[in-house]
């Protein structure tokens, strides 16, 4: 758990030090878009740290496609020794 | 106000070659020889038709909406909301494969060589490398890559030549002793990875110059011909030197590497594969990021495209991190489900365009010659302004 604080706190510290600077100057529609995505880097963040297994669309799309992959590899698999 | 960056028709095919071949010509021998044994250089030329229908897709798609990336000509075809929607499971795959680009160098690195660092180590070094070279911009990646690209094919060429000696030509038959379906499962894979993401370039068209758009289609071409090619070398190669077993070795190229031996002189060179696949890995995570990062800036519509390449380069990286904590999974989804992945978020997407795009055009034909094609207007007003539009 420290170890993975530690790697979270240096991402997001050479991450803010890079961007901060740059955020200031930016519009407001700019400083959404880059709250929006971060809300995001926590999310995963959480899910690192955590463990937990959060939902994320990638998991959504697996667990949809799983089911028609597998047929068709047990197809293509099929009486091959 | 900033200048569009514009690279030349062949700077984008080195580009394309690189995205394609990159770590690829690594990865795939191993697990494709494990699906199709002997068979698994025929799979490389059936999955290669896809690989061009799709890319055929993307030259149509680029002539109809010329310097518009496919978020900006998907919101003049069917209308920002739909972009929206099909934009969602477009990101996905992109987040995804980044991740997994990166994962792939870690696996690699703490499987062969540095068993004892945390991946976190690799997948941080290799994204702050790839987070920078997007900051720098398209042309600085394109010059750059031609001449990595270029050296490391040519490493992993001489490796071929150097093993001429231990090659058994009779390993590679007999051709398809249990069937058409090992060759077919092969090719279902290699259809997921590389040809299926083609697509990614949708995104990355535009940034070619006007005056090269004569040309770009037969430089897109053979630069997907040549990558079929030496995919096909490569496992022809490793089939020639282990055999059917060579799909029970992970990374078999690497191996391959390791036994070549001349005159004690030359030997223990599977550093040159490390060298080879880390970097093809970090050119095909660069590009991908790239195209990840213009794409979210193009839907939020922001005009400073440089903004979110941390942030997102930081979610690529717990990606791959979270990734790994499931590798059993991973692995077993990886080769199964990946191919109908690539189909929902890149390929369905893309045709749901074209083909409104192309009834939308025949409709506008239809209805007079005044007016001209709803794909020629739209081409117009694109090339013109768009608010999310600035360079990449």
């Amino acid at each position: 758990m420290l170890e993975k604080m530690i790697v979270l706190i240096t991402m997001y510290s050479l991450m803010l030090a890079s961007d901060i600077p740059r955020i200031k100057q930016l519009q407001k529609r700019e400083k959404l878009g880059y709250g929006a995505v971060m809300l995001l880097v926590v999310y995963f963040s959480v899910d690192y740290m955590t463990r937990i297994d959060l939902p994320s669309l990638h998991r959504i799309a697996v667990h949809l496609l799983e089911g028609p992959a597998e047929l068709i590899v047990n197809y293509l698999k099929a009486g091959i020794s | 106000m900033k200048n569009q960056e514009t690279i030349t028709a062949g700077q984008l095919a080195r580009l394309f070659f690189t995205f394609m071949t990159g770590s690829s010509i690594i990865n795939i021998p191993a697990p494709l020889i494990s699906f199709a044994k002997n068979d698994a250089w025929m799979s490389l030329l059936v999955s290669a038709v896809p690989g061009l229908l799709l890319l055929s897709c993307l030259l149509y798609m680029n002539k109809q909406y010329p310097g518009l990336t496919f978020i900006e000509y998907s919101n003049k075809a069917v209308g920002k909301w739909v972009t929206f929607i099909l934009a969602i499971p477009f990101c996905t795959a992109l987040f995804h494969m980044t991740a997994s680009i990166v994962l792939d160098v870690d696996l690699f690195m703490t499987s062969s060589m540095m068993d004892e660092t945390p991946m976190y180590v690799f997948s941080i070094i290799v994204m702050s490398a790839a987070a920078i070279t997007v900051r720098a911009g398209i042309e600085a990646m394109a010059r750059m890559f031609t001449i990595m690209i270029v050296v490391t094919i040519s490493l992993i060429f001489v490796i071929f030549i150097l093993a001429i000696p231990d090659y058994r030509p009779e390993q590679l038959l007999p051709l398809m002793p249990q069937g058409i379906k090992p060759m077919l499962h092969g090719a279902y894979f290699t259809y997921g990875f590389p040809f299926g993401e083609v697509i990614v370039f949708t995104m990355l068209l535009k940034f070619v110059r006007k005056q090269d758009g004569k040309v770009l289609n037969k430089y897109m071409y053979t630069s997907l011909i040549m990558n079929a090619v030496v995919l096909i070398i490569s496992v022809v190669c490793t089939i020639m030197m282990f055999g059917p077993m060579a799909g029970e070795r992970k990374y078999s190229l690497y191996q391959f590497a390791r036994i070549i031996q001349v005159v004690d002189i030359i030997e223990r060179i599977e550093s040159i594969i490390a060298m080879a696949l880390i970097a093809g890995s970090y050119m095909k995570a660069t590009i991908t990021l790239f195209a990840l990062n213009l794409t979210i800036t193009q839907l939020l519509k922001l005009k400073d495209d440089r903004i979110l390449v941390l942030p997102i380069s930081v979610i690529c990286v717990l990606l791959s991190l979270i990734l790994s904590e499931g590798m059993a999974r991973f692995e077993e989804t990886v080769s199964s489900v990946h191919p109908l992945f690539i189909t929902v978020s890149y390929v369905i997407p893309l045709l749901i365009v074209m083909i409104v795009s192309m009834f939308r055009s025949h409709k506008a034909s239809g209805q007079g010659a005044g007016s001209g094609s709803s794909a020629e207007s739209g081409s117009n007003a694109g090339s013109g302004s768009s608010p999310g539009s600035s360079s990449g």
